[in-house]
């Protein structure tokens, strides 16, 4: 048996061995690109149609090689969210050169110090297409590291690459609503409130996200809603002005203290009586099957979800409440001991206008990059005055029965030609709180949109406060009657037991 | 070096190491250490005084008792009568009950989900209920199966002799058929309890997330980046694993375990 045992070991030890091997030997003759990043997540070649672009990473790998001689192979993992993707950079198994994470877990990595900073000077396509505005809004977004205390500026270390918003997606012509006596009027004019699911009238009709800082902001949006409604007053009036509104939104939005803590778990917990579920990736098509009627939805999911409605003859809308919501951004970090280099290059290539319009087309959400490319193919989905068979827009029409957007906001400074007059970023919409108001809030909604910050030392106390909540909150008798239950069984067999002993026992004596 | 016989057993011996006995260790170091790998006692303190995590633990065990004692219920006539020549003529009955083993039980779920809204008895209103019909059609041919697999083998003649030396029926159940099929039986449990204890997409899916099970606990704690909390809930789990095999290998010391195909 020993010897078994030795060789085994022996064996053990040899496979441990093996995985370190290859790294080295294909390290010297060609480069990889180890990208990390969520599935689904960046442009792929439609299968049925060999006309369409190749694959993003693919080009890629043609443009590297075109522009610098040397082949480059591209590696795509995936991970399922931030926290899975932070654990893995964390231990340290595989050295990736690039991940795509969100605002927040930016922070945290920062935190932590385990990014390098890019460098602008590689990144030209970034430089001249990067919507302003929102490079702007991430350079407002600040880290601090956990050891040294150093402050450091997210927009350094990440380069934007989708965003968007979290919001309502309902459908306001659900059976339940109108059997409840909500007409389609009243569940358009409701879901401009965050509170309004805690209604009874809402009950089993909704469904949130299984997923802790999106259901919890929800949390803090219903507990503070007084507040921010008299705030959202008082810009209005005009006492503050955008700027100090959209920064004491983001103050309230952020809060994370204990006593904030123990109001959003009794106000959850008062929720999870209401509603339907919580999912993470089944609300998409869960509302278009009709078990629900109002998903708590990323405005991406939401375009998703309205485009197969259209198919199937089902109007859904997507409103973010107007007194306050969350905006995220998703980008490319490079983990430290990455190859920068090679890294920049890709990030580059994907910032391009014509890969960020293929992304956006397979995707569905809303790039960082704006441009010529995106602000046609967004008048090509939305614009009411597209023409389909020349592909122009035609100016001539009436527009005053349609909904003006103006985009000045996000693709001023981006465009070959600079107009002067604004009216030329206007896309003109039959529909209002649909795709278009998704993927693009307007201005004026993007000023009460407010950034979350990671949670730093209060993860925790969050964390365990989400357990909570997603326990079994079973009524004590409950409990008491499951304990008997459990004892009784437990005695049965001790019964049971002993007198087989006994029996055996005297069998043995006899 | 001569070859012997027991040299086969080493790709096992790497695997039982590898997979079984490392990982076991593994666990128990997580379990009892903090982030920072110092030896803690946190895990327990937080585990004991957390209403939420007993919650989910009695909850756990409701469920498996609930499920193995349904799956029983149904399950051993069933298997009676697919072992009997006389109504189970050729054997496309019996499979007609194993069959949904053959899908994988994620794509079976989610479509019990669907059918389940279909009907009325969707998760979102009844999450209780509709966690256990998954839970029984999910783990109601892991009973058929042992238990069929001993009644095809059950001694009609000790049955007659039963009822010739006087037993009515309910007794010819109780004296001779039951103690015959006991290895069935307890095989049944092993297969059921334990692993709707851990069962977490059936439970996620069915009861639209309302209903936490100690497996969807542990898989949560992993998520979340918390390796020590996830490592002490699969301790406790591991611990009620012994625990119930102890109490079952009690039971069938006398009978001989090794009939059943398990």
């Amino acid at each position: 048996m020993k010897k078994v045992v030795k060789l085994s070991l022996l064996g053990l030890s040899l496979l441990l061995l093996v995985p370190n091997s290859p790294r080295a030997v294909k390290a010297a003759d060609s480069l990889t690109l180890k990208v990390y990043s969520s599935e689904d997540y960046i442009y792929l070649q439609d299968e049925n149609d060999p006309e369409s672009a190749p694959d993003l990473i693919k080009q890629f790998e043609a443009y590297y090689l075109e522009t610098t001689g040397k082949t480059v192979e591209v590696i795509y993992e995936t991970y399922d969210t931030n926290e899975t993707m932070f654990n893995e950079i964390k231990l340290g198994r595989t050295q990736y050169d690039l991940v795509c994470p969100s605002d927040y877990m930016v922070q945290r990595m920062l935190g932590a110090d385990m990014l390098e900073e890019f460098n602008f000077n590689n990144l030209p396509n970034y430089q001249s297409y990067a919507s302003p505005y929102l490079v702007d809004r991430l350079n407002e977004i600040e880290a601090t590291d956990v050891n040294s205390g150093t402050k450091k500026n997210v927009g350094n270390y990440m380069v934007g690459y989708m965003w968007g918003t979290l919001g309502f997606l309902y459908n306001p012509t659900f059976e339940k609503f109108a059997t409840s006596g909500l007409d389609a009027d009243a569940v358009h004019e409701e879901m401009n409130l965050w509170s309004s699911i805690w209604d009874a009238k809402y009950k089993n009709t909704f469904q949130v996200k299984d997923s802790m800082r999106d259901t919890f902001s929800l949390g803090v949006m219903k507990v503070f809603e007084s507040e921010l409604i008299e705030l959202q007053n008082e810009y209005k009036n005009g006492e503050i002005n955008e700027v100090i509104y959209n920064h004491e939104l983001t103050k309230i939005f952020n809060r994370s203290d204990d006593e904030t803590i123990d109001l959003v778990l009794n106000a959850l917990l008062e929720l999870k009586k209401n509603w339907y579920g919580m999912e993470v990736d089944t609300g998409k098509s869960d509302i278009l099957k009709g078990m629900v009627g109002i998903n708590l939805a990323w405005s991406g999911d939401a375009v998703y979800s309205m485009e197969l409605g259209v198919e199937e003859g089902l109007e859904l809308y997507y409103k973010v409440p107007d007194n306050g919501g969350n905006i995220w951004f998703d980008g490319w970090a490079m983990p430290k001991g990455a190859n920068k280099e090679l890294a920049e290059a890709f990030v580059d290539f994907v910032s391009a206008p014509v890969s960020a319009a293929l992304n956006m087309n397979y995707i569905g959400y809303t790039p960082f990059i704006a441009g010529d490319n995106i602000l046609s193919l967004t008048r090509e989905w939305y614009d009411a005055r597209y023409d389909e068979e020349t592909g122009t827009i035609d100016t001539t029409m009436d527009t005053t029965d349609l909904y003006a957007f103006n985009l000045d906001y996000f693709f001023n400074g981006t465009l070959a030609t600079y107009p002067e007059d604004a009216t030329s970023y206007v896309v003109y919409s039959e529909e209002i709180n649909r795709g278009l108001s998704a993927q693009f809030p307007t201005a004026e909604e993007m000023t009460h949109l407010a950034v979350m910050a990671d949670y730093g030392p209060q993860n925790d106390a969050i964390l365990k406060m989400w357990e909570k909540i997603k326990s079994n909150n079973i009524e004590l008798w409950m409990v008491i009657t499951f304990s008997a239950l459990g004892v009784a069984i437990a005695g049965v067999l001790i019964i049971v037991l002993v007198r087989r002993k006994g029996s055996k026992n005297r069998k043995k004596h006899s | 070096m001569k070859f012997r016989r027991k040299y086969l057993a080493i790709p096992y011996v790497v695997f039982l190491f590898l997979f079984i006995i490392f990982p076991i260790f593994v666990i128990i170091f997580y379990a009892f250490t903090d982030s920072s790998n110092h030896f803690s006692l946190d895990q327990v303190i937080n585990f004991f005084t957390d209403s939420s995590k007993i919650m989910v633990l009695v909850v756990s065990v409701f469920f498996a008792i609930l499920n193995t004692a349904i799956c029983l219920l149904i399950g051993y006539p069933i298997a009676y009568f697919l072992a009997r020549k006389d109504y189970n003529k050729n054997t496309v009955l019996f499979f007609l009950f194993i069959m949904p083993m053959w899908i994988n039980f994620v794509l079976r779920t989610s479509a019990t989900r669907d059918l389940l809204f279909l009907i009325g008895l969707d998760g979102g209103h009844y999450p209780y209920l509709a966690t256990t019909i998954g839970l029984v059609y999910n783990y109601l041919p892991f009973v058929i199966l042992p238990l069929y697999s001993t009644m095809i083998k059950l001694d009609n003649s000790q049955m007659e002799a039963a009822a010739d030396l006087g037993c009515n029926k309910m007794q010819v159940f109780f004296k001779s058929v039951i103690p015959q099929t006991m290895p069935g039986i307890v095989s049944a449990i092993i297969m059921t309890f334990m692993p709707t204890m851990t069962t977490y997409v059936i439970s996620d899916t069915l009861s639209e997330r309302n209903i936490v099970l100690l497996g969807s606990s542990i898989a949560s704690a992993f998520d979340n980046n918390n390796w020590n909390s996830g490592s002490f809930l699969a301790m406790i789990m591991l611990i009620i694993v012994f625990i119930s095999m102890i109490v079952t290998n009690r039971f069938t010391k006398k009978s001989e375990v090794s009939e059943s195909i398990w």
